[in-house]
């Protein structure tokens, strides 16, 4: 069994706790993160990668609506690599109530986000899939993210600054001393291996796995776990967030994320954050809807579905089930007020455009438990240089500080610079190099930090190929290379599965066929 | 026009890779990375800021031989695709003077026919292909096709039909290859129509486009295309049959017209459109006169790209078959590597080269005596790389059935 | 007017036409795009314990020409200088880039690999700069697989094509010509011993007459094996290349690039079907018989929308599997046919062939290419009328 000693464990490598080690760690806070699978694991990939304008919330909550439009402009200062600054349209069809958008162009207004109108026949030349039943649109600076980017920006940025992180490392319980939590028992979900990590204080950033999290220490949090469906389309549609203009509801939001586009979400609430299904009515709702933008939906060639799971936090006691009115906000749980444990809090709530704002406050927090008085500098620190969107700052804005090693291989002239995935142009080098990183343990890792295999062919091509490119590398991980393959494909699969029809279903069977028959790779005859 | 293709691509691409590899030039052009990298590859890539480069590098290679749309099992317009693409870029570059020359073949063509003996004499001379090499980037080792003494429509207007009773009425495209270097293919058709009781008209025309077309400047194309359009308004809407003798011409009229140059009112035409073997194998009255004197020797024929690209099949070999003694065999090998004036420029003479290479293992496979094929240019290429005669089907069919018995 | 017209260039298509070239009949095959005979690994899967399934299952149905069916094959294939080997009742071992190996009946000779206990060494051959093949990851699970028990060394080597960025398709042509050939001979000469087993990805020449592997073989005196793996798949597309040329060379007519979009037909016969051509112009072709060849959902002889599935030219009965999405059950989806392969009752002479037929999971029963090969030769058959086939049947 390993032994570990820090000041902070941070349990849960999202958006939350990727944040709050970034912060402790520029704080100069010792903190150690542990993560139960991959960095961004959770809701900080399976989200919408909306970089909220505050707009959607103008009306409902303009807390929230403040807190986004502070945070959206704080992210595109310090972190222009893992965001888009897009902009937005938010639009309003003639059957849309004209009265909301009174209300809306209000909460705006007072929320301190900037709105223009835009003439709507400009939009329907520019975008002829769109509806002809657009009637006023309204240009807001809502922008994209991506969590994978952003959360591993957060975790090398911290690293830099002496914040530690374990990956594929679940928490399995908790040691308690005198009503004090003092130290946590984690298990490597790769080797089987224990390590026993001392600490002062613990913070459960687990998300939806919270309430579990809480459980393990034997205190309660009290979460709705509310399962959000998303569809993504093969291309980039648009290259603006659209928006429709109406109360917030289910399926009116598409994102332009890359080089595909990501239509969303249901509201479901389910009852284990485990639960991440796509349910054929929920496709079939998001798609309905979906059709009121652009009525061809159906002729769009779509990739995959997948789900999310928010937790909303309950406070106290709550029976409330209308998860949509709930306020997305965050909470700072300290058990030792609220059950008298010490040595632990939870982190619940928020969104993934405010974890910048979640991690500064329960850094403070922290800071004041531990006696030490030091400032966030997570707003003024830039996390990621100031690089335009550009084909030739690809990879100096996808793999930020561990982008050097990269260019370095690509130099000159070299082998390396084929292009080994071609849906997402992902290069040799890259392949062989983050192959390489002690934190990419296998052949799915790779894919979350260069985007193989999330193009149109779904790793058809190019996941035989990486996993040959990088067989050296990938051999000394400690799971099977060919597993790390049938795994690869299998989570392809799981997302493909929910959409199987039209050039879906043609996609799926190629890829059925060239591992199934070309390859053998599962497995041989079914014995008659 | 652009949109369409580009959402259909988007939508269809499964990324199987089957259009490279059936791409002739991908097979012997290390430096053209294929119909889907430059397609749908680059397409994608370059809607999102981050992954996009302003063009597809190699896409200037591509001679739109349209075997990767052939091929592709999804129905992607790849060619199409890469046409608007590499028109696009070329424009950015600028065109060169030859790419203005080999657009318009009629320009050549009107010249070179009244001074076809001088023409051919220097376009055979080593000095002056060298010249032609370096001032122009024509390639100096490919031969060129030879122009006729007489065009087409010279003959024609001078040519009294044999109709008893006009029965009925074509038009004729005969396309810059006839028009200025084989005019015997049109003479054979219209002789062999009228044997058929078919008078034949050919109104002024312009070239139908595809070289305009294959050296990126669709503007001109489309200039072409309308004037074409116009010209047959008229019989189209008498439901007079338009008639081609070549493939390439039939192809650009088909299908470019509407598709690639996105003239809507094409698709309208599009029924009236045969391929001149195809016209003549759908007639009764063929049977008849195919009951001729068979023809005798060995043939191997070459199916060009682009008629095969037409979706009609291959009715002149089916027809030749009828009265040939001995099968004709069919070379089935590829493309010839020509692609119109593609082949005639210097850059591209190796590809032409390495593709042909497949054409002559396979004529020596089969040592025939003459060769068959409806692609006059083609056929420059089947006799540069054998030095046999080549024939259009309508020539061999002709001399056989418009005999005076 | 046609004998036989066969809609779908696939192996099923093309082997009913062949049945129909055979009897000397006038025959077209209409095809709108390669289905998944060219991207396939070249290997005539077939499992020969599934010709004893239940009456109805489609191996049942053909269960009389299998041996026939797969000699005409290798004879077809064989007079553009392909060879194949094996026999439709036994399987043989094969392996692919990826290491992994892969049970089929008929294989090319260039990947047939006999008596592996004979080796002692293996080099695996891969290109610099082409990153299909990982000679590393092969040799790795090769030697795992145990298949090589006399394997003493391996050696991964790398050739230099000498160009900027390396692919398939431009690699198996390049390297049947003369310059490339001739280095590529030299560079392996120095790894030539008795009992060695050089293995390449499957690029050695793009046409199905190119016996580089053979070359190598004499001049080197060693074993030299073909791997299949991704796309594009160079043995898939010799196969595909072999098929179409020997039958246009024995007569039957292609017509491609029209897709088939409908059909007419009198009291019980088809009479035409519809074609879309290039440009949209839609005719009508006839002929005497047709035989329905069009794939599954990627060939296209399957289409699903949100709501159905259907077989879009005559709207044959589809067959949906249960958990369709589960355990690949989605590829046993087809159309359900006969005794005689005739998929609707008031149509006397369509038959159907290949993997659109009902409860043809190539995937589950390991047999894509041998099933589409017997059902469309069995289907050329018996739309002409063949009296014997039948009375067998
Ligand atoms: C469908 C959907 C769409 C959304 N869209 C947007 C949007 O467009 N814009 C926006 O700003 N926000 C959006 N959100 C909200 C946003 O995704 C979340 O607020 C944010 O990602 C939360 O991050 P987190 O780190 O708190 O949780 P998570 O990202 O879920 O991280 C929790 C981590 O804890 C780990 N963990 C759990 N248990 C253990 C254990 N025992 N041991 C170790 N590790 C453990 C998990 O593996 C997980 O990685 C969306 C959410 C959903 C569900
Ligand atoms: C990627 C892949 C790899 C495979 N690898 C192997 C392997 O290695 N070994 C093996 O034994 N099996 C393999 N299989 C399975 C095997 O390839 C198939 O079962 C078999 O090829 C089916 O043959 P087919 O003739 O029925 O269909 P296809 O080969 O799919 O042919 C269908 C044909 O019909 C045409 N068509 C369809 N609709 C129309 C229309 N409306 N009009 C005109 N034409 C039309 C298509 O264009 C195509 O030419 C593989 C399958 C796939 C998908
Ligand atoms: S053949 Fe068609 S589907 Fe396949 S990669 Fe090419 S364009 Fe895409
Ligand atoms: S048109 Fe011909 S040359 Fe151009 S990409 Fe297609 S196959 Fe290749």
């Amino acid at each position: 069994m390993k032994k570990l000693k820090t000041t902070v464990l941070i349990i849960g490598g999202g958006a939350t706790g990727t944040g709050l080690l970034r912060d402790l760690a520029l704080r100069g806070i010792d903190a150690l993160l542990v993560e139960q699978k991959d960095i961004a694991h959770g809701a900080s990939s399976r989200f919408h990668g909306l970089l909220h304008s505050g707009a959607r919330y103008a009306v409902k909550d303009p807390n929230a609506a403040r807190e986004c439009i502070e945070e959206n402009l704080i992210l595109k200062k310090i972190a222009p690599t893992c965001v888009e600054e897009t902009g937005g349209y938010f639009i309003e069809l003639n059957s849309d109530d004209p009265a909301y958008t009174a209300k809306w162009l209000d909460g705006c207004q007072k929320a301190g986000i900037e709105v223009r109108e835009v003439d709507p026949n400009h939009l329907k030349r520019e975008y002829p899939l769109l509806t002809k039943e657009v009637k006023r649109v309204f240009e807001v600076p809502d922008g994209t993210v991506d969590g994978f980017r952003l959360c591993w920006a957060n975790v090398w940025q911290a690293e830099e600054y002496g914040g530690r992180y374990l990956t594929y490392h679940q928490l399995e319980g908790f040691e308690k001393q005198h009503g004090r939590l003092t130290a946590a028992k984690l298990r490597s979900s790769l080797t089987g291996e224990e390590v026993f990590v001392e600490f002062e204080v613990a913070v459960n950033a687990a998300g939806a796995w919270a309430a579990e999290v809480a459980q393990l220490a034997g205190v309660k949090v009290n979460l709705l776990q509310n399962k959000g469906t998303l569809i993504a389309f093969n291309q980039r549609i648009f290259q603006k967030v659209f928006n429709r203009l109406r109360p917030p509801s289910d399926g009116d939001i598409w994102v332009p994320h890359h080089t595909i586009t990501i239509l969303g979400t249901t509201s479901v609430n389910v009852d284990n954050p485990e639960i991440l299904r796509p349910t054929p009515e929920e496709i079939t709702k998001l798609l309905e809807i979906g059709k009121e933008l652009i009525p061809e939906v159906l002729e769009l060639r779509m990739l995959r579905a997948f789900a999310g799971i928010r937790p909303l936090y309950l406070g106290e006691e709550s029976n409330s089930q209308d998860s949509r009115s709930i306020s997305r906000d965050f909470v700072i749980i300290d058990h030792e007020k609220n059950d008298g444990l010490k040595g632990l809090i939870s982190l619940v709530g928020g969104k993934l455009t405010t974890y910048r704002l979640m991690a500064e406050k329960t850094g403070d927090y922290i800071g004041k438990l531990l006696g030490i008085d030091r400032k966030s500098k997570t707003s003024e620190i830039p996390l990621t240089p100031a690089l335009a969107v550009e084909e030739k700052n690809r990879i100096a804005r996808r793999y930020i500080v561990r982008a050097p090693k990269i260019e370095e291989r690509l130099k000159g002239v070299t082998e390396e610079k084929q292009v080994l995935c071609e849906c997402e142009g992902v290069t040799v080098a890259e392949i062989k190099e983050v192959a390489r990183w002690e934190d990419t343990h296998n052949l799915e890792d790779l894919r979350r930090k260069t985007r193989l295999g999330m193009g149109t062919c779904q790793g058809l091509n190019c996941a035989h190929r990486g996993l040959g490119v990088a067989f050296t590398e990938l051999l000394e991980k400690s799971q099977e290379p060919l597993e790390q393959l049938k795994e690869f494909l299998k989570n392809r699969y799981a997302g493909q599965k929910h959409l199987l029809w039209g050039e879906q279903l043609r996609e799926a069977e190629l890829l059925t066929g060239l591992y199934g028959c070309n390859f053998s790779l599962f497995g041989g005859t079914d014995d008659v | 026009m652009l949109k369409d293709i580009s959402l259909e691509t988007l939508n269809h691409c499964a990324k199987c890779s089957t259009c490279t590899a059936n791409c002739p030039v991908a097979k012997v052009n290390p430096d053209f990375p294929g119909p889907k990298a430059v397609g749908p590859d680059w397409l994608r890539l370059s809607l999102n800021a981050e992954t996009k480069v302003d063009y597809p590098e190699g896409i200037e290679y591509c001679s739109n031989c349209k075997n990767c749309e052939i091929a592709c099992p999804s129905g992607v317009p790849v060619a199409s695709l890469n046409q608007l693409t590499r028109a696009e870029k070329l424009k950015k570059k600028g065109f060169r003077l030859r790419e203005k020359l080999f657009a318009n073949p009629r320009l050549l063509g009107r010249i070179a026919v009244n001074f076809a003996g001088l023409v051919n004499f220097f376009t055979k001379i080593k000095i002056f292909r060298l010249i032609g090499k370096t001032l122009f980037g024509i390639s100096e080792n490919i031969s060129f096709p030879a122009y006729a003494h007489k065009s087409f429509s010279r003959w024609f207007g001078s040519y009294r039909q044999k109709v008893n009773k006009p029965k009925n009425k074509v038009v004729y495209f005969p396309g810059c290859f006839t028009e200025y270097n084989k005019p015997e293919v049109g003479e054979a058709l219209v002789k062999i129509l009228n044997r058929l009781n078919y008078e034949v008209i050919v109104p002024e025309f312009k070239c139908c486009g595809q070289p305009a077309i294959g050296n990126g400047r669709l503007d001109t194309a489309q200039e072409f295309a309308h004037f074409n359009l116009s010209q047959l308004k008229k019989y189209v809407k008498d439901g007079t049959p338009v008639l081609f003798s070549c493939p390439s011409c039939l192809l650009t009229f088909k299908e470019e017209y509407g598709g690639l140059l996105g003239i809507e009112e094409a698709r309208e035409f599009v029924p009236y459109f045969y391929e001149a073997g195809e016209f003549l194998r759908g007639l009764q009255e063929i049977d008849k006169l195919l009951e001729c004197e068979p023809i005798e020797g060995k043939y191997a024929y070459h199916e060009p790209c682009h008629l095969k690209a037409s979706g009609v099949g291959t009715p002149g070999l089916e027809l030749l078959n009828e009265v040939a003694v001995n099968k004709i065999v069919p070379l089935d090998a590829g493309c010839c590597g020509l692609s119109g004036s593609y082949g005639l420029k210097a850059e591209k003479e190796p590809i032409t080269e390495a593709i042909g290479q497949n054409l002559k293992k396979a004529i020596d496979r089969h040592a025939p005596e003459a060769l068959v094929t409806e692609c006059g240019m083609c056929g420059v290429q089947l006799n540069n790389v054998s030095g046999l005669p080549v024939y259009h089907p309508l020539e061999l069919l002709a001399e056989k059935i418009t005999k005076e018995s | 007017m046609y004998d036989l017209v066969v809609i779908g260039a696939g192996m099923s298509g093309l082997m009913a036409a062949g049945a129909g070239a055979r009897r000397q009949k006038k025959v077209l095959v209409v095809a709108k795009g390669q289905g998944a005979l060219s991207l396939s690994s070249g290997c005539i899967d077939f499992n020969p314990g599934l010709l004893e399934r239940e009456e109805g299952s489609p191996y049942f149905k053909v269960r009389e020409v299998v041996e026939e069916s797969f000699n005409f094959f290798k004879y077809l294939v064989k007079r553009c200088g392909l060879n194949y080997v094996g026999s439709p009742s036994e399987q043989t071992r094969i392996f692919t880039t990826l290491g992994t190996v892969k049970n089929s009946c008929l294989v090319p000779e260039s990947m047939f690999l006999e008596n592996p206990d004979s080796y002692e060494r293996i080099i695996a051959v891969g290109f610099k700069g082409y990153f299909d093949f990982s000679p590393k990851m092969f040799l790795y699970y090769a030697k795992k697989s145990g298949i090589f028990p006399g394997l003493k060394e391996t050696e991964e080597v790398y050739f230099e094509p000498g160009v900027r960025t390396v692919n398939t398709t431009w690699l198996a042509q390049a390297l049947t010509r003369g310059e490339l050939k001739e280095k590529l001979i030299a560079f392996l000469k120095p790894y030539a011993r008795p009992k060695t087993l050089m293995v390449f990805p499957a690029v050695l020449g793009d046409l199905p007459e190119d016996r580089l592997f053979k070359e190598v073989e004499e001049v080197l005196g060693v074993k030299v094996v073909e791997l299949p793996g991704g796309f594009p798949s160079v043995p898939g597309q010799r196969l595909h290349k072999a098929l179409v040329s020997s039958l246009k060379e024995m007569g039957v007519n292609f017509l491609f690039n029209a897709e088939v979009i409908g059909y007419k037909k009198n009291l019980r016969q088809v009479t035409s079907i519809k074609i879309k051509e290039s440009g949209g112009r839609v005719r009508e072709i006839s002929g005497k018989a047709f035989v329905l060849a069009t794939g599954s959902f990627w060939g296209k002889g399957l289409r699903a929308n949100t709501e159905e599935i259907c077989e879009p030219i005559f709207q044959s009965k589809v067959y949906l599997p249960r958990n369709f999405a589960e355990d690949f059950n989605f590829l046993a989806s087809g159309i359900y046919t006969d005794e005689y392969l005739r998929p609707i009752k008031e149509l006397e002479n369509l038959y159907g062939a290949g993997s659109i037929l009902a409860n043809s999971n190539y995937l589950k029963n390991n047999s894509g290419l041998g099933l589409a090969l017997a059902t469309g030769y069995k289907a050329g058959l018996l739309a002409l009328g063949d009296g014997e086939v039948r009375r067998n049947a």
